[in-house]
């Protein structure tokens, strides 16, 4: 980790970060004067319609009310998504790009390229899915390991028949946020999961009862190998990690077979600066904070498992 | 006094119901107690195979351990007649003296079988120290159960003892001495 704290990294990025904040404000500036020229070549049209009609009728004024709604929805989203979409990459390709540098070494980042969902599969998250998307994948070393990650939203669709005989589309998410999945290279010759995401695990008969009473209130833990698990989860490691989950409470899960360990980090969706009304600058450091926890997490973890004889 | 017999009865039905239960779930805990138990005893028995071995290895090196290598044979012998807690952290703090004392021999330590047996001990004792987490716990889980009210009172009708702690790590808190007059 190059910078452990925000201000230290945003010092890093000068006049590069300067330019988008002034292009956020700009589009912000562009957003509001184009939806209020819709407003007004809307309005003239109503005026137009209603001066051709001569007659004011209540069920003309409701057709042209909803008329103008869906028009002016549809144009502000039209012009909204193009700039959006072009800020949001270029943003991608210069600031997160050098935000995942800061944490991950050899980084490369594709923002539009996803992870193969034989990938997730292999981590036995649990849970029924039947729609997947994934973006902004990168792949680099953490702790000298080698890692690729990406964006992830999983959701299970379903049609869902009402008391009326009439049938809706349910959508639920099963997991939205940082996948990952990290070489080892020395294996602990078990399954071990760490997780506080209330997801039901393929290992649940595998619960097993952690001596730190903070820790299990917080955690679940299932192994195949109770000795390895307690091994590798001490006292210092169920504290630090305890203490690292605190201060970000973000949920997570963290699967490990043989030398493969796969985290699940429910951290919503990354890396979108504009999908949000804050300052670049605000959500950038919640990203930060988000990759440092990250980091700090897997890394811990690593050492563990590189320092444990097993 | 039918209604009242069988008010009685419900609540004797009742009391018989808790009693089983509450009797049920303390040998759970105690089954539970006892298979952690012998989770710390396989451990303790790979930690104790790996003596002979021990011994041979510090006997070629040192020539002022007598006393220190046949005192680790008398525990083991101790131990294979007498298998409990107490012979056993004896004997285990025999193995932790032995390998504090090799720091002193510089030849001893750096030999590749010393080496190789120092890992397996350090392999065996982190796994020692986790088995011994497991039963601890189990033990508290186990101990507060049966002080808890109501189970106390099943415990009591049963007599269900509390069950110590294992404290391996005794060791440590002794003060090992290694002097020039020792060597």
């Amino acid at each position: 980790m190059k910078y452990e704290s925000f201000t230290e990294f945003l010092g890093s990025l000068d006049a590069k970060n300067e330019q988008f904040n002034n292009k956020w404000e700009d589009l912000k500036y562009e957003k509001r004067k184009k939806a209020l020229i819709t407003a007004i070549i809307i309005l003239i049209i109503d005026i137009i319609i209603l001066n051709s009609v001569g007659a004011f009728s209540m069920f003309l004024m409701v057709l042209l009310f909803n008329a103008n709604v869906f028009i002016f929805v549809i144009s502000h989203l039209l012009i909204k998504h193009k700039d959006i979409t072009q800020f949001n990459n270029d943003y991608k390709e210069r600031i997160i790009n050098e935000l995942l540098k800061n944490f991950i070494e050899d980084v490369d980042y594709v923002p539009l390229k996803g992870l193969p969902k034989s990938i997730y599969d292999e981590a036995k998250y649990g849970g029924f899915y039947n729609k997947y998307y994934s973006d902004d994948y990168f792949e680099g070393k953490m702790n000298g390991k080698k890692i690729v990650m990406a964006n992830l939203l999983v959701q299970k669709e379903e049609e869902i028949r009402d008391k009326d005989g009439n049938y809706e589309t349910e959508t639920t998410t099963v997991f939205n946020g940082i996948f990952g999945k990290i070489n080892l290279e020395k294996t602990i010759n078990c399954n071990l999961t760490i997780a506080n995401d209330y997801r039901t695990s393929s290992f649940d008969k595998q619960k097993i009862d952690m001596d730190s009473f903070e820790f299990e209130k917080e955690f679940n833990v299932y192994t195949d190998n109770q000795i390895t698990a307690m091994q590798l989860l001490t006292a210092d490691i169920q504290s630090d990690i305890l203490e690292l989950y605190n201060e970000q409470k973000i949920r997570f899960h963290i699967s490990i077979t043989n030398n493969t360990m796969y985290v699940l980090f429910n951290t919503g969706r990354m890396f979108e600066v504009f999908s949000s009304r804050k300052n670049p600058n605000e959500v950038l450091e919640k990203f930060f904070e988000i990759m440092r926890f990250i980091y700090m997490l897997v890394d811990k973890i690593i050492n563990t498992i590189d320092d444990t004889i097993i | 006094m039918d209604t009242m017999l069988l008010i009685i009865l419900i609540i004797v039905a009742v009391l018989i119901v808790t009693i089983i239960a509450k009797y049920n779930r303390i040998i759970k805990l105690r089954n539970r107690v006892k298979s952690s138990e012998s989770g710390i005893d396989v451990y303790l028995n790979q930690r104790f195979d790996l003596i002979p071995n021990l011994v041979e290895c510090v006997k070629g090196y040192t020539k002022h351990e007598k006393e220190l290598l046949e005192n680790i044979v008398k525990q083991r012998t101790n131990y294979s007649q007498n298998r409990n807690l107490e012979t056993a952290t004896e004997l285990n703090n025999c193995i932790n003296r032995i390998i504090a004392v090799a720091e002193n021999y510089p030849e001893l330590k750096s030999s590749d079988q010393f080496l190789s047996l120092q890992n397996n001990l350090t392999k065996v004792e982190s796994q020692l120290q986790a088995a011994r987490r497991i039963y601890n716990a189990d033990v508290q889980r186990y101990n507060t159960t049966i002080q808890t009210i109501p189970t106390n009172i099943v415990a009591g009708m049963f007599g269900f003892k509390e069950i110590n702690y294992f404290q391996i790590e005794d060791y440590k808190r002794e003060n090992i001495k290694i002097d020039g007059d020792n060597l």
